[in-house]
């Protein structure tokens, strides 16, 4: 629901990354979302193209690359992907575990 | 074909003016915390309730009342004499840190021990903005289903109690509390789960101490 925010934040990192001349009519601009931050890439992609942006970006399509959520035992050390929302550690069944992926929220790069 | 590498964080203004809030209140020793539900799950209820209880302990506090539109929150707070000041959103789905900071511009924080933020009412987007709060508190209701923990985990994993509210209302619901304290367990071992009822009051003493703990806490700096 609050992707329209996030695409206008996109658009305000990416401005600032075509002002240099090397960069041309940027194709593709790619994203790293991790699955907790519950983004809806169509919605995103709608969003992004509804705002205004200069002529670079004009043309510019979203490339949303989904992060699993992964998380990691304090005790044991061991890592999993959460498949079942299941927060537990599976080797040692510590209940201490430490989410250390799907919270990317990141534009790695642009494309022309 | 030429590629650049950008790397940079969607929220990194927002994470930034929240970093700064934070630094701000920690050193004033001022505890935030940021309440999040579903619509009308009781979080203006529940600030009825425990706004008057703080005041007579002589605790120092300020509510920011977060809504999409209207200023209805900060009335019925208003009308209980507590100190609130009102955050419109202008229709945005959640509260932003900038609009946190704009908020506390508009009073003198230096003489807090408190901050409390509701926010709007909404599962999803409020979990994703740091507001420079010491803690976010999932505030659940029985009204809503016991399957809201899983359907919302990252609420979940972000805040350490969880309240269950409208305990009340139990026996009218086909509410599975078990399921709904297990599913939150599963998520977030460590949260602290409160059941409460802003009807009958249940709950409510628990949280305040709880609360008072930890305006300790931060005035002793080990939050
Ligand atoms: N039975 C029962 N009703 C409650 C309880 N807490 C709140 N309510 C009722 O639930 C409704 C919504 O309460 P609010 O306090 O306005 O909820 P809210 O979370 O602030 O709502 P928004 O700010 O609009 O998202 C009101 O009619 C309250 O009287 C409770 O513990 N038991
Ligand atoms: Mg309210
Ligand atoms: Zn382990």
């Amino acid at each position: 629901m609050h992707e329209l925010k996030l695409a206008e934040n996109i658009v305000t990192i990416l401005e600032k990354e075509i002002e240099s001349p090397e960069v041309g009519n940027v194709k593709t601009v790619y994203l790293e979302i991790g699955k907790l931050k519950y983004i809806v890439p169509d919605i995103m992609e709608s969003s992004f193209e509804h705002i205004p942006k200069s002529s670079k970006l004009k043309d510019a399509k979203l490339e949303i690359a989904e992060v699993p959520v992964k998380i990691k035992c304090c005790f044991c050390g061991s890592e999993r992907v959460v498949d079942d929302g299941d927060y537990f550690c599976r080797e040692c069944s510590s209940g201490d575990t430490e989410v250390i992926g799907g919270k990317e929220f990141l534009v790695k790069g642009i494309e022309w | 074909m030429s590629f650049k590498v950008i790397k940079e964080n969607i929220l990194k203004s927002n994470d930034d003016v929240a970093g700064g809030i934070r630094e701000r209140l920690a050193s004033r020793s001022i505890l935030m915390i940021d309440i999040v539900s579903s619509p009308g799950a009781g979080k203006t209820s529940f600030l009825e309730n425990i706004g008057p209880r703080l005041k007579a302990k002589g605790v120092r506090f300020e509510i920011l009342a977060g809504d999409c539109y209207t200023s209805r929150d900060a009335e019925r707070i208003d009308r209980l004499g507590l100190p609130v000041v009102q955050i419109n959103t202008a229709g945005a789905c959640h509260i932003d840190a900038q609009l946190i900071g704009k908020a506390l511009d508009t009073i003198d924080i230096d003489s807090l021990d408190l901050v409390i933020v509701e926010n709007v009412g909404n599962l999803v987007c409020p979990a994703c903005f740091d507001l420079g709060e010491d803690m976010k508190i999932a505030f659940l209701s029985t009204a809503e289903g016991h399957d809201k923990p899983e359907k919302y985990p990252l609420l979940v994993e972000e805040s350490p109690v969880a309240v269950i509210n409208k305990t009340d209302l139990l026996e009218h619901l086909d509410f599975d509390m078990e399921y709904c304290v297990e599913s939150i367990r599963k998520i977030n071992p460590r949260a602290k789960i409160m059941k409460m009822s802003c009807k009958t009051g249940e709950g409510i003493e628990e949280f305040m101490e709880w609360l008072d703990e930890k305006i300790k806490m931060k005035k002793e700096k080990a939050l």
